[in-house]
Formats: structure tokens, C-alpha cells, sequence
């Protein structure tokens, strides 16, 4: 595999891997490591690599998983208010979310009350804007289960925030 | 869009029924400042999946990545020499070996259009060109046979590979 080809195939989707890793981890400097950390890996695998069919499934799962690594070798039994939409953080400006940081946060917890596969398929669908093959691609489950996943944490996640909401303002 | 419409879309979300086309009409709608008011608690959900959408900055990442990269930058793809080629050419060799002992002898008995390079040759030196020849010939015999041992050999490595596209 050429540099070149490895930067359209892989380093194209960077974005997408960071937004996935920080969804897991909840720290953006973790979820930036592990970006780089995977891309060098692709890279030390790059025979291997371009003989894969599924580019994408292949190497989001390899971020997933290096993340929930990265999250269990914290011996953390929470994760802890995630700091994806800090004030203080330099690579996103607060200034264009229309809801207060509150609000964001309260989304962001209750996303990470739901059981992993729930988290990861509504990371998939509702942010990524993934078809359902994709998604059970990647998470090696079958269309069915992605769309019962997808319900059960909609319902779960409009539960709580209708709740929490009506405690606010 | 519609007020009915959104809702029934917004129902159909909830029961996990939406394709990515109404999912995209829905935020769409939910970050526009004309939600009805009945709607307006679900604001900002849609609007957090719309925002979480949007793009860091990583060149640092990049940059980084690349530059390690570029320190173990491999070379483009060796060129494999087969078997076969090994072969076609040493044949060759061997043609173009005795061809020239051959017109070599030949032009020199004929006595012909010669070059004014080349010398006249003796008696002796006839006899020593055609010994040398004639030993050549047995030598170039005696490897011809051992490239068809090797041929057989290769043939038989060859079934058992896939097709080495040189020996088309």
C-alpha cells in the first residue's frame, strides 16, 4: 500500500474514528491518542490492510476496541462527566450550541448510562448517520439487532432527558 | 416542513422506524428557530446529534502520524525474477552463444564480405575456432539438458503456485 492510498483509505477518516473513540472514552486527548495510535497500526499492518474488503468496519472496530481498552486500563468505574463539550476546550466553541452546556452534558450522561451496544449503535446512526448494515458490520451483530438496539436506547434516552428536563430551568 | 408531518415523523423516530433521509429532515428542522411548541422539548437532543457531528481539528494528528510514517516509507514492490525467466534467458544466452561460433566459423571459410576489422585467419587458427567450437557445442548440450531437468522441476513447483503471469 502506497502512502497515498493509505491516506485516502484510512487517514480520511480520521474524524470519524475520533468522534467514535471520544464517545467511549470521554476525553478528548485520550480519543486523540488513540486516532494516532491506530493509524501507525494500520500502517505497521498495511499488507494486511489492503487486502480487506470492509476498510471501514475493519478499522472502526480496531478503535473501538482500543478504546475500551484505553477506558478499562483507567480502572475507572465511571467515565466521569465527559469533557467532549468543555468551555475551556479549544477544538470546539460552545458558542454555537443553542442549548447550554448542561443540557449537553445531561445527553452525554444519560448516553453513557446505556449498555455499550446501545451507545455504540446510536453513535453509529444518530451521529454518523450510518445505514444499519454498516453499523452491524461493525459491531458484528445482525440488522435486526441494530434496530432493536436503536429503539430500546431512543426510549431510554427520551425517558431520561424528558425527566431531567423537567427538573431544569 | 409541516407540523403534522414532523410529528408523525418524530413518532416514527421514537419507534426506531426512520430512514437516514427523515432522521436528516428532523435535525434539520429541530435547528431552525420555528419549532412548534410542543416539539420545542426535544430540541435539544436533535440538536446535539447535529452538533456532535461537527469536525475537529486534527492536523496535529495527522502531520504527526505522517511524518512517523514517512521514516519507515517502504519501497514500492520488488520485482520478483521467476524461475522461468531464469530460464528463457539462459537459453537465449546459449542461442546467441552458438549462433555467433556458428557465423563466426561460417564467414570464415566463406572469405567473403569481411570487415576490415577482422584478420585473416590461419589454417590453425580455423581448426583451434572449430575445436573451440565443437567443445562449446557439447558444453551448451550438457546445460540445455540440465535447464529441461530444471524446467520439469519448475513445472512441477509451478502446479502447485499460483500462475506466474512472466511465463504467459
Amino acid at each position: 500500500m502506497t502512502v497515498e492510498e493509505f491516506t485516502n483509505d484510512f487517514m480520511s477518516m480520521k474524524q470519524r474514528l475520533y468522534r467514535l473513540s471520544l464517545s467511549i472514552v470521554g476525553s478528548t486527548m485520550v480519543a486523540e491518542d488513540v486516532v494516532q495510535e491506530i493509524m501507525i497500526k494500520v500502517w505497521n499492518k498495511r499488507v494486511e490492510a489492503a487486502k480487506i474488503e470492509n476498510k471501514p468496519a475493519w478499522v472502526m472496530k480496531m478503535t473501538r476496541n482500543l478504546s475500551i481498552d484505553k477506558l478499562r486500563s483507567k480502572h475507572s468505574k465511571t467515565r466521569g462527566i465527559p469533557e467532549g463539550y468543555d468551555v475551556v476546550n479549544k477544538t470546539h466553541t460552545p458558542e454555537t450550541i443553542t442549548q447550554s452546556n448542561d443540557t449537553v452534558r445531561t445527553i452525554q450522561d444519560i448516553m453513557a448510562k446505556l449498555p455499550e451496544v446501545q451507545r455504540m449503535c446510536i453513535q453509529l446512526r444518530d451521529i454518523e448517520e450510518m445505514k444499519y448494515k454498516e453499523i452491524a458490520d461493525i459491531l458484528e451483530i445482525s440488522v435486526d439487532q441494530v434496530k432493536v438496539n436503536i429503539y430500546r436506547a431512543r426510549n431510554y434516552i427520551k425517558k431520561e432527558f424528558l425527566k431531567t428536563d423537567s427538573y431544569g430551568v | 416542513m409541516e407540523y403534522n408531518n414532523i410529528k408523525d415523523l418524530v413518532e416514527k423516530y421514537w419507534a426506531g422506524e426512520t430512514d437516514l433521509q427523515e432522521e436528516s429532515t428532523l435535525k434539520t428542522y429541530f435547528s431552525s428557530a420555528d419549532v412548534h411548541p410542543s416539539l420545542t422539548q426535544y430540541k435539544p437532543l436533535f440538536s446535539y446529534f447535529q452538533e456532535a457531528k461537527k469536525e475537529v481539528s486534527l492536523d496535529s494528528i495527522e502531520a504527526a502520524v505522517m511524518e512517523q510514517i514517512q521514516h519507515k516509507a517502504v519501497p514500492t514492490k520488488t520485482k520478483v525474477i521467476s524461475l522461468g525467466r531464469i530460464m528463457k534467458v539462459a537459453a537465449a544466452v546459449a542461442v546467441l552463444m552458438g549462433a555467433t561460433f556458428f557465423l563466426y566459423n561460417q564467414m570464415g571459410s566463406s572469405g567473403t564480405q569481411m570487415a576490415d576489422s577482422e584478420r585473416v585467419r590461419t589454417l590453425d587458427e580455423e581448426n583451434e575456432s572449430l575445436e573451440a567450437y565443437l567443445e562449446l557445442k557439447a558444453a551448451l548440450a550438457l546445460v540445455s539438458n540440465k535447464i529441461d531437468d530444471g524446467k520439469q522441476q519448475a513445472i512441477k513447483g509451478l502446479s502447485r503456485t499460483k500462475s506466474i503471469p512472466i511465463l504467459k
